[in-house]
């Protein structure tokens, strides 16, 4: 996977860089809006993560340059601004996702994923793990080969889990993840237990192995070992 | 007292006092002057007679206009004048007379001379006075007063509909103060420092507003940066005592971003930057947040009982609504009691939502900034601002209440 990040902020570009290249993608990387159209005429991107605060302009007049230099590629905008009017700008001139600032990695991570799915394998993917094979067109998930029925949280919360395999997933992310209006709810995580809980129960139920592990009252990590 | 009354007071007061001197002083400037005037006639008169009797004509009194005798006596020459009554036998009765009596000696002979002019008693005069004055003065309080009536309701009316203006002034609002003209340079000069000063508040909030929101945004990164390295760190095999401390930090960083997305949205809440200009149902938003909640009421043993009987539609942006809701139902989680109750009552115009609570909640803070309700939970005390905010924004009034161990909060129309 080609990525592209459009990133005013030194230390959060590095960041977002080590955090892709770590999941084995290459990250290439733009400070300004300059740079970013320089890489967007030399090459093709699967998706570009875009800040909308940029020094030399804002992030969605790129949209125009991805959408005649890019045959498919996928947009993700990063903003300060939890600005509607952003969102719904953006959107509407072709990015397809948003995410505000502060925001988790591994939220961002199963993002960019699902923006692959979506664009490169034109929404006809499955994720596998092990046993588990998710189609995330149709939405459903087998064990075995046997169909399993999961409510939309835990669908969405097994998705989450398997495109972050092998990272500690903080609880305070997946809650995130699992709220989309977190700010209304944030004081205590504890009941992420619940959905975890359940969704255990269903796959073990299956016949599947249960490949999720707790760290140390911080949160959890789905990994073989 | 109104300004108008108080002038027209104080005119009243000075009319009293002004109108017996004027009467006074009138009466006696009147008697002096008219009777100078009677006595030159007097003297003019008894002139004429002495001419006549030095002439040799022989003159009969006229009484009592005047009596002219010769007296024999060696009586001395000389005149005295005085008031005096006499009567009248036309009109029989006694009558004021001014009269001049002198002894005269004309052609050898002795005469007594005495001549009257009838005057206007005094009493008479004094009442003409009193009356005329008194009259006109009232004439001319009635006037001064139905023209001052009138012109103030005229010169009054701008400057009612400016106060007007100035009550229902509300730099929240954004409107630039509109105050109308008035012939009076005092109004006007007042109205300039009005618009002068409220455009110098407007400016002073705007960047107070924009002071926070900017704060707000500027934050942003410098927690996104901490809070993905923090992330990051967690990933190694530290020390599990390391890896504690790290988390903890990583705590409070979330928290700091939850406060400061709280700070953001009340900012943006206070520059108007969402308008509610569609219906929506907030029953929808109930019933979706209900759902998300269920796993909070688990963990929590809470129960839930709701009582959805009709559609209440709000004008609500929908991110905010839902905002709305999931504070509400968040702070009935949090002030609730392990294994208590939450109930949710809506209909067209209200919707309650309360909780078993053995918190001592003070109802008339907890809508205020950083205000806490209790302080025993911990929170940011910014929730409930933001309630009331987006209720403020949905024409909505909200309401809190705590009885005998049940919290209630009322939304209604």
């Amino acid at each position: 996977m080609k990525l592209l990040v459009v990133e005013d902020e030194r230390e959060l570009r590095e960041a977002l860089l080590n955090f892709f290249k770590a999941e084995g993608t290459i990250p290439v990387s733009a400070k300004d809006l300059f740079e970013a159209e320089d890489q967007l005429m030399l090459q093709q991107f699967d998706v570009v993560i875009l800040d909308i605060g940029l020094p030399d302009g804002s992030g969605l007049s790129l949209l125009d340059v991805i959408r005649s230099t890019q045959d498919n590629c996928g947009v993700l905008i990063l903003s300060a601004k939890n600005s509607l009017d952003d969102k719904i700008q953006g959107l509407d001139n072709g990015a397809d996702d948003y995410l505000t600032k502060p925001f988790h990695l591994t939220e961002l991570n199963s993002r960019v994923k699902a923006l692959v799915r979506r664009k490169v394998f034109n929404g006809n993917s499955t994720i596998d793990f092990e046993e588990i094979s998710i189609n995330t067109d149709d939405n459903e998930v087998r064990i075995n080969g046997e169909n399993v029925t999961l409510t939309k949280k835990e669908l969405s919360l097994l998705i989450y889990f398997v495109s972050n395999k092998d990272r500690v997933l903080t609880k305070e992310s997946i809650a995130e993840h699992l709220w989309e209006y977190s700010i209304g709810y944030s004081d205590n995580y504890d009941f992420i237990y619940t959905h975890i809980k359940n969704l255990r129960k269903k796959i073990e139920l299956a016949g599947g192995n249960d490949y999720l592990k707790t760290v140390h009252g911080i949160g959890y990590k789905y990994s073989l070992k | 007292m109104k300004l108008i009354q108080k002038t027209n007071r104080n005119f009243i007061v000075l009319v009293l006092i002004l109108v017996p001197i004027a009467i006074i002083s009138i009466f006696f400037l009147l008697n002096y002057f008219i009777q100078n005037e009677v006595d030159e006639k007097l003297r003019v008169d008894e002139k004429r007679i002495i001419e006549q009797i030095m002439s040799g004509a022989s003159i009969k009194s006229l009484e009592p206009i005047y009596e002219i005798r010769i007296i024999n006596s060696n009586a001395k020459e000389g005149s005295k004048i005085k008031n005096t009554e006499v009567y009248d036998p036309i009109e029989k009765e006694k009558e004021p007379f001014r009269e001049l009596s002198s002894i005269k000696k004309i052609n050898n002979q002795n005469f007594s001379i005495v001549v009257r002019q009838a005057t206007i008693e005094s009493d008479d005069l004094l009442n003409v006075i009193i009356y005329s004055i008194a009259g006109i003065f009232f004439v001319f309080i009635l006037l001064i007063y139905f023209l001052n009536a009138r012109v103030s309701k005229n010169i009054w009316k701008p400057f009612h509909f400016n106060l007007k203006q100035l009550q229902d002034f509300s730099l929240q609002s954004g409107n630039k103060i509109q105050l109308r003209a008035s012939t009076i340079d005092e109004f006007n000069d007042l109205n300039t420092s009005l618009v002068q000063m409220t455009n110098k508040m407007d400016r002073d909030y705007q960047i107070l507003k924009e002071f926070t929101e900017n704060a707000s945004h500027e934050i942003q990164t410098p927690l996104s940066i901490i809070s993905l390295n923090l992330e990051e760190i967690v990933q190694d095999n530290l020390p599990e005592k390391t890896l504690s401390k790290v988390y903890s930090v990583y705590q409070s960083v979330q928290r700091l971003s939850k406060l400061n997305e709280k700070l953001l949205l009340l900012a943006k809440l206070d520059n108007q930057q969402f308008s509610a200009n569609h219906s929506i149902s907030l029953n929808d938003v109930l019933k979706q947040q209900l759902e998300d909640f269920q796993p909070v009421f688990e963990n929590e043993e809470i129960t839930l009982t709701a009582f959805i009987d009709d559609v209440f539609n709000v004008d609500l942006d929908e991110y905010l609504a839902t905002i709305l809701i999931t504070n509400l139902l968040s702070n009935a989680v949090k002030y609730n009691l392990k294994k208590g109750n939450i109930s949710v009552k809506v209909n067209s115009q209200n919707i309650v939502i309360s909780n078993t609570t053995n918190e001592s909640i003070d109802c008339a803070l907890i809508f205020e900034r950083f205000k806490k309700g209790s302080a025993t939970i911990e929170s940011t005390g910014l929730g409930l601002a933001i309630v009331q905010k987006i209720a403020d924004l949905g024409q909505l009034q909200i309401s809190a209440s705590l009885n005998s161990g049940i919290f209630q909060i009322k939304i209604s129309k």
